[in-house]
């Protein structure tokens, strides 16, 4: 079978698959989603393993292919690369942006080989475990994710804990998913969707830096960034130095991804948090660090091949590009569900191969796509800010051909300006708007189901283990300060 | 106070605008404190205004539900607007009970035209310019035009302006119009 997948005739349409997996992928406004869709009817002109190579190669290398952007121009390409305008961007304003994104290409792969191998070995009791959660071990894992906003943002909890609420607030517009409501939306057709998390956060991270960059004449003036010239192989002391947090990192996000509804997102800002309170060094994070860098570029990736896990086990899809991919596979004539394990030895197994080769190819395709898309760096600063400012516009736009979505991206963008300006932490309110629709959710659900009793909230063991978790990540760190003063 | 130094995009941000995101405690330098109140009083009055505008407009959102105990529609949307609007009065609260501590004398109309340079507005009105411009005229010329001013105001020559202009308008009609085959505002002016 190895063979087969390594034959140049799989080999080189899944390399190219790949590189314009990493392409769309980093180009804002073109998402993950439409990566996987643009390469299904291409993949139907091909023989099967390489159709099914090219599938699955495009659905592992969206999410790293949106760290790019994130870290050299802070606009993320997905929601899930947000994490990566904090530490990969402060590494790129220093001429490092080769050796952050080199750094988040190895733990991507890394993460993603881990996810794969936990998917191949526990698939199905890992399942079986997700599927234990009901609607009050989502509300606790979405107020867990919420939580890490006051995390992040350690030393500025009270108006980072407003700012997710601002976000709370925002992501209460649109029509309400349990009663059909109108909320904030003032009869634009546009909104009852809610707000689109990309021209958001293109608004809130893109446009707020251009918008800060273009008031500086330095900045604007400023001589195009010389980035270092870096080798992967001169990164692997970095990436075994931090092996733990690697492992700690991908694991969480392999968890994280295999519960329906979480995701890649989650993943990755759960694994930033609990990276920083378990940090010798917290207070660096934000600031540039590589832990900064390996949590959440290692724990997204896994957490898309955590997503596989309950797609596979049962055929339910975490999220839109899963989905995707399992119509291609039923089309190729695997079923996904329990008997998948029984009885598709060999279409298992192939699929497990394909995923695992995948993580290695993602690492030349990769470096690629960062050698590509640092040449924007060499520019004149002035350039780069324009482009982005139409780039971001035309991005905002190409989601759902609205202008209503523009319109969005420019609000949020004055905000994020503000906030920032105000110094306050704008990724709380990225947390809020994203995790907002899963906490309401489910605590209405939670309630409708225990006729409108909290005790279920906190009395049954998964959700008392969730609670235990947060109060543990909330005491660690002033723990460990107390136990080391006594020490001292 | 006691809060520590966060680590956050926010803070390089923030410094460079000229905010501080430390509070103002103990012998901190007079200008310093004063930013670090400025951009908690103006981030107190946004989310006062913010918190009346989501309570007020709370009250139209019909409370329908299907289930007897579900909270309803509005229940979220209420506790997000008292909570910034409570989090709001003490952050003002906060600004002005250390600025009396401090003997601190500052106005607040200052922080705008520290914080908005007149560059940072004229781009924000050439975005503005853009987007109304799109529907009418269409990508190809409101970029142009966009990208004309931008360039200009940004210090471009008038050499570097068109080529930039001309390449950039025309990658990004391939990439998005050619490639990905998404159709970009075509203009009603012409069609």
């Amino acid at each position: 079978m190895i063979s087969e997948l390594l034959h140049p005739s799989v080999l080189i349409p899944w390399c190219l698959a790949m590189l314009l997996g990493i392409f769309v992928g980093a180009t804002p406004g073109l998402t993950a989603t439409m990566a996987v869709a643009l390469i299904v009817p291409l993949s139907f002109h091909m023989p099967e393993t390489a159709g099914l190579a090219m599938i699955i190669g495009v659905s592992f290398t969206a999410i790293f292919a949106g760290d790019i952007p994130a870290t050299w121009l802070r606009i993320p390409g997905t929601p899930a690369s947000a994490a990566a305008t904090l530490d990969g961007f402060q590494l790129a304003q220093r001429g490092r942006g080769n050796y952050a994104l080199g750094l988040d290409l190895l733990c991507s792969a890394i993460g993603g080989l881990i996810g794969v191998g936990m998917l191949i070995l526990i698939a199905p009791s890992l399942a079986r475990f997700a599927l234990r959660f009901g609607d009050y071990e989502y509300f606790w894992l979405g107020i867990f994710g919420l939580s890490m906003s006051a995390m992040v943002t350690m030393g500025q909890t009270s108006k980072a804990l407003l700012a997710a609420t601002l976000g709370l607030f925002i992501s209460t517009v649109g029509q309400d998913v349990v009663s059909n409501a109108q909320r904030y939306t003032f009869g634009v057709v546009d909104a009852y969707n809610g707000l689109n998390f990309i021209p958001v956060m293109i608004g809130l991270f893109g446009v707020a830096e251009v918008l800060r960059n273009v008031g500086r004449s330095a900045e604007l003036n400023r001589s195009p960034i010389n980035a270092e010239r870096v080798s992967l192989m001169g990164i692997l002391p970095t990436v075994w130095k931090h092996k733990l947090c690697v492992l700690r990192s991908s694991v969480l996000g392999t968890v994280i991804g295999a519960l329906p509804g979480a995701g890649a997102d989650v993943a990755a800002w759960g694994a930033y948090g609990l990276a920083k309170s378990t940090s010798k060094d917290p207070d660096a994070f934000g600031t540039g660090t590589d832990e900064g860098v390996i949590a959440p570029t290692s724990a997204n990736n896994a957490a898309v091949a955590g997503a596989w896990i309950p797609a596979l086990v049962f055929g339910v899809p975490g999220d839109a590009v899963t989905a995707i991919v399992l119509g291609v596979l039923l089309a190729y004539g695997i079923k996904t569900g329990p008997f998948l394990f029984e009885t598709g030895g060999d279409q298992i197994r192939s699929i497990f191969a394909i995923a695992l080769i995948t993580q290695i190819l993602l690492i030349p395709c990769g470096w690629l796509g960062v050698k590509g898309f640092g040449l924007i760096q060499r520019l004149p600063r002035r350039m780069v800010l324009a482009g982005v400012l139409v780039f971001s516009t035309v991005g905002a736009y190409a989601i759902n051909h609205s202008l209503f979505d523009v319109w969005v991206m420019l609000a949020f963008g004055v905000v994020g300006f503000f906030l920032e300006a105000c110094a306050v932490p704008v990724v709380p309110m990225v947390l809020g708007l994203i995790l907002g629709p899963l906490v309401e959710e489910k605590l209405r659900s939670g309630l409708i189901a225990s006729s409108g009793s909290l005790e279920p909230f906190y009395t049954r063991p998964l959700s008392l283990t969730i609670i235990g978790l947060l109060i543990a990540a909330f005491l660690a760190r002033p723990l460990l300060r107390w136990l080391l003063s006594r020490k001292t | 106070m006691t809060e520590q130094s966060a680590s956050t995009s926010a803070e390089s941000s923030a410094t460079a605008a000229g905010i501080s995101k430390q509070p103002p405690s103990g012998p901190l330098p007079d200008a310093e404190a004063i930013r670090w109140l400025r951009g908690t009083t103006a981030f107190g009055l946004f989310l006062i205004a913010i918190g009346l505008f989501a309570l007020f407009c709370a009250r139209d959102i019909r409370q329908q539900s299907l289930a007897v105990h579900d909270p309803g529609p509005r229940a979220l949307p209420l506790i997000c607007g008292w909570l910034m609007l409570v989090g709001g009065i003490v952050q003002v609260a906060t600004a002005l009970f250390r600025s009396r501590q401090h003997r601190l004398r500052w106005k607040f109309e200052q922080p705008l035209r520290e914080l908005c340079p007149s560059r940072t507005i004229w781009t924000l009105m050439a975005l503005v310019l853009y987007l109304l411009l799109l529907p009418w005229v269409g990508y190809s010329l409101a970029t142009v035009l966009f990208l004309g001013i931008t360039l200009k105001l940004f210090g471009s020559g008038w050499g570097e302006t068109v080529v930039v202009t001309v390449v950039l308008v025309s990658l990004i009609s391939i990439l998005f119009e050619r490639l990905f085959q998404v159709t970009l505002p075509q203009g009603s002016l012409f069609f």
